[in-house]
């Protein structure tokens, strides 16, 4: 497991870091958003990004092939938008030619990009299904986990989609995948990790 | 990173990859993650592979340096490494990687165990994408995969015919075939009890049951017998799924989507519609705008079936959400019929008012295309139209002012009221410009209705005539007049002095004082009309008269480029500032002038031939317009050269259009035999200074006779500037014979413009 804390800003106070610990699933509203583009017109989610209320990106994935410029002007773009979005209204949007799905949790926005003929209904279900993953695997989980597991945020990812389609519908499977996999880690590793649950719990009795 | 520290290699790397999603460069990383993934151990193949998705994609030529490791990994003992090299694959495989390891893929598709199986799959569908030719390796395995139990197999298993069918057409006809076995599977998830695994919400894995119904729907698409024995199973899910969560919301839209794409029998489609009926009262917003979007797609085939949600549909126009008021706004619009119009339009004229600023134009178009088609009455129509120009006058597009014009003066019995109307309007609120424009040049047609102020269905109103040369004046001078409205309004004064008696001197003041404006078109227009009050006032009565009805036929009507404004003066030739020698003589050359446009109608610029043909062109700022327009009414014929002909088939080319560095040619390929020529390709070579690009072409078969051709569209880019030269192949088969034929192109046609 990887320790992240040295990238942790000392300037971060206390009052943010409780804020941010506090577990995604409760809240009712998860920003997820998926964004999935493709060259080609077909059904397919091009992309998924999950960002911060402050609009930090925590994961990005990309199903098509685009350049690090056009990535960032995505990026930028698909955060200004969502999040001039008042809480109550409708979760899809039409940006550009993609349908953009999006969700939040707690401080999280998750955030779809799908082709014009993508069931919209469904990238919601996606993306709940992604939460439950993450939630299942850290245990109440919440943005600090993605922060610092975000490796392992990306292994899920890859356990329930790759190239932009589900490849297991199954939440007990993509759990037990995960499991083996991790028990395949070398040793130095594994030791981190716990390492790091019991930092977790550390800040979560703040 | 150049120490070779093994322990901490994983960790820097990862704290890379953070750094990256931060947005900071990141791309030294990438040989390191080819090292990682070549490395044995499964901690730093796992890091390595997730850095090669996240820093490399298909466009960097790093990525081929992985696809010898992918490929030994595809082989590994262990299914994880597998995995991952399967995962990498299918996220940013190019297509050089894609036919390398398309039979490794093949392998692992018949491969005993489902996890790797599913991923094989997916990766199979990437190929696919990428390089579509390769879906016939995946074919017969595709069908074999149906019959697999373990839900994740057959979710990819869908995925990949679903790609399959949709590239080739072929493949649609033979996965028909399994049609029965795809509702036999359906009709499992939906019947099956309660299963942990799969559940959402009550329903049995949506996830599946949706990728069923769209494979479904693509086998079903123009095909009766496919579709009829979809028929029971849709009506099932859409009777049994339970709709109170979004997931069965998702399987039941998909469900809506599938009956109205097959060819469904009319009792489905209503049970269609009456779902998305249902959802337009649901309370979630998100299925409500799912719902309009559907309507939407339906609205042109079952127009009555959703004239029957009207009122909920109406009703969303006033939702607070954006995305829902745009598509209540145009679902509106699509529903707007004979019947309703009266109704609609109040609905959607209070929408106008309240809308967000970006969707009014939107609106306000749709709004005018309604009431052109439906108007009861010219009177309603035109109290529509003045009513979109007070709330949203800014909004609207430039050509609303000209057929406003053209619809008012063929309404003649309501020539009194709509100029009281415009003034009133005008005298309240001069900042919407085009109303504006239209109530000035109103105000300048009929002046002489407005002074006499009775009219009988709207209040009368004492003006004097300094009442209205006060507002003219006002449009002259406030700043917020564009200049096309200032115009208008200097036009009005002048044609005022002919309808009016006793401010003549008045106007004459005004008319000279913009003499000397800086503005150039008004300034000339001032002079033009001093020059009518000098010298020629004793046609000033015949020239300012009233205008004809304008032709309402003719076409994109650009009256002279401030749109619309044209005075009876033709009679007059104006020395034109700027050169052109009109010559000044009496009104039989300037006829001449007409008469030449008047005939030249059949030409591509007819639109300014006509409209200018209709009533006289206006000065010579127009003149100028219509001796540009004689020079753009050269014939339009495009030269093309034959390049080949042999056998029968013809090969012309022609240039479209050609810059400083680019030429565009399109290569036009002809069949004068008696057979069909199929399978007809070209393919060209250009010196290496020049770069080509060819599109595709329209169609590869040539029918016999020479009924239709085949068109291929080429651009050439030459920075260089050198000579061009190409050598083009051409190949085709007839009669099961193959042709082949070079010809070298030494000179090109000159394109049909410059």
């Amino acid at each position: 497991m990887i320790n992240h804390r040295g990238l942790h800003s000392p300037r971060r106070g206390l009052t943010f870091e409780v804020l941010r610990a506090v577990p995604i699933v409760y809240l009712p509203r998860l920003f997820f958003f998926c964004a999935c583009s493709l060259a080609l017109p077909l059904l397919q989610i091009r992309f998924l990004l999950l960002f911060s209320r402050q609009g930090r990106v925590r994961l990005q994935k990309w199903f098509t092939a685009l350049s690090e410029h056009e990535k960032k002007k995505v990026v930028r773009e698909m955060s200004l938008a969502v999040l001039t979005r008042p809480p109550k209204a409708c979760n899809f949007l039409q940006w550009k030619d993609l349908k953009v799905v999006y969700r939040r949790y707690a401080s999280l926005y998750f955030c779809c990009g799908l082709e014009q003929r993508d069931n919209e209904l469904l990238t919601l279900e996606i993306i709940h299904r992604y939460v439950e993953l993450l939630d299942q695997y850290f245990g109440n989980v919440c943005e600090l986990d993605i922060i610092f597991n975000f490796e392992k945020a990306y292994f899920i990812l890859d356990e329930f989609i790759i190239g932009g389609e589900i490849q297991e519908t199954s939440k007990m499977c993509v759990a037990k995948s995960m499991e083996e996999a991790d028990a395949n880690q070398e040793v130095g590793h594994t030791h981190t990790h716990t390492q790091h649950i019991q930092g977790l719990s550390r800040g979560e009795t703040w | 990173f150049r120490q070779s520290d093994n322990g901490a290699r994983t960790h820097n790397l990862a704290k890379l990859l953070y750094v990256h999603m931060l947005g900071y460069p990141a791309h030294f990383g990438q040989m390191e993650c080819v090292r990682l993934i070549a490395s044995p151990r499964y901690s730093e193949k796992r890091i390595g592979y997730l850095g090669a998705m996240m820093l490399l994609d298909e466009k960097q030529d790093a990525s081929l340096l992985i696809t010898n490791s992918i490929k030994n990994d595809l082989s590994h003992s262990s299914q994880h490494v597998q995995s991952l090299a399967l995962c990498t694959l299918a996220c940013m495989g190019s297509a050089e990687m894609c036919r390398d390891l398309a039979p490794e893929i093949e392998r692992l598709l018949g491969a005993s165990d489902s996890y790797i199986k599913k991923k094989a799959i997916l990766c199979a569908v990437h190929i696919v994408r990428k390089i579509p030719e390769l879906g016939e390796l995946y074919t017969p395995l595709a069908c074999s995969l149906l019959s697999e139990k373990n839900h994740g197999v057959l979710h990819s298993a869908v995925v990949l015919i679903t790609e399959l069918c949709e590239r080739n057409p072929d493949t649609l006809r033979q996965f028909r075939k399994t049609v029965p076995e795809l509702v036999h599977i359906m009709k499992g998830l939906i019947m099956s009890g309660y299963s942990p695994e799969h559940n959402v919400a009550g329903i049995s894995d949506p996830f599946l049951q949706v990728r069923i119904l769209r494979l479904l729907r693509i086998l079903g698409r123009c095909n009766d017998a496919a579709s009829d024995a979809m028929n029971d199973l849709l009506a099932q899910v859409a009777t049994n799924t339970d709709s109170s969560k979004t997931a069965g919301s998702a399987v039941l839209y998909e469900t809506v989507l599938t009956v109205m794409d097959i060819r469904s029998e009319s009792g489905l489609r209503v049970l269609a519609v009456n779902i998305l009926g249902r959802f337009l009262l649901n309370n979630d917003r998100n299925i409500r705008y799912i719902s309009m979007t559907s309507l939407q797609k339906i609205v042109q085939t079952d127009h009555t079936a959703v004239q029957r949600h009207r009122g909920t549909i109406v009703d969303c126009l006033k939702d607070q959400d954006a995305s829902v008021k745009r598509r209540a706004l145009e679902l509106s619009l699509a529903l707007v019929s004979a019947t309703n119009i009266r109704t609609m339009m109040k609905e959607l004229l209070v929408f106008l008012s309240t809308c967000p600023p970006e969707l009014r134009a939107h609106t306000a178009s749709g709004i005018f295309i309604a009431a052109e088609r439906y108007a009861p009455s010219q009177r309603w129509h035109i109290d529509t139209i003045l009513h979109v120009l007070i709330t949203a006058g800014g909004d609207v597009r430039d050509e609303t002012v000209p057929n406003l014009i053209k619809l008012i003066t063929t309404a003649s019995e309501l020539h009194c009221y709509t100029v009281l109307k415009l003034y009133r309007a005008l005298i309240t609120d001069i900042s919407q410009q085009s109303l504006v424009q239209v109530a000035c040049w109103c105000i300048g047609e009929y002046g002489d209705l407005l002074l006499k102020g009775e009219c009988d269905d709207i209040e009368p109103m004492q003006l004097t005539e300094d009442d209205v040369l006060d507002a003219l004046e006002t449009v002259l001078q406030s700043h917020m007049s564009s200049p096309a409205s200032r115009a208008f309004a200097l036009t009005a004064t002048m044609k005022l002095s002919t309808r009016i008696t006793n401010n003549v001197d008045r106007i004459r003041s005004i008319v000279s004082i913009y003499g000397s404006c800086i503005d150039v078109e008004l300034q000339q227009r001032a002079v033009e009309y001093n020059a009518l009050f000098k010298k020629y006032d004793h046609m000033r009565a015949a020239v300012l008269e009233r205008m004809p009805v304008i032709d309402k036929s003719s076409p994109g009507d650009t009256l002279g480029d401030l749109t619309g404004e044209v005075t009876k003066d033709s009679s007059m030739s104006k020395p034109v500032p700027g050169g052109s020698t009109l010559p000044l003589e009496p009104a039989s050359q300037a006829f001449d002038l007409l008469d030449l446009l008047g005939q030249t109608d059949t030409v591509p610029e007819a639109s300014h031939a006509e409209s200018a043909a209709a009533p006289d062109p206006a000065g010579p700022s127009t003149g100028r317009d219509l001796l540009d327009l004689l020079g753009g009414l050269e014939t339009t014929v495009v030269p093309s050269v034959t390049v080949y002909e042999k056998g029968g088939v013809s090969l012309k080319l022609q240039c479209d259009s050609q810059t400083e560095t680019a030429v565009t040619l399109t290569f036009t390929a002809c069949n004068s035999t008696q057979n069909d020529i199929t399978k007809f390709t070209l393919q060209a070579a250009v010196p290496k200074s020049i770069q080509l690009q060819m599109k595709a072409p329209s169609g590869s078969v040539l029918p016999a006779g020479g009924h239709s051709a085949i068109t291929q569209t080429v651009v050439l880019s030459n920075p260089s500037k050198t000579n061009l030269k190409m050598r083009v192949r051409l190949s085709y088969s007839n009669q099961g014979m193959v042709c082949q034929d070079t010809v070298q192109i030494d000179s090109f046609p000159s394109p049909a413009w410059t």
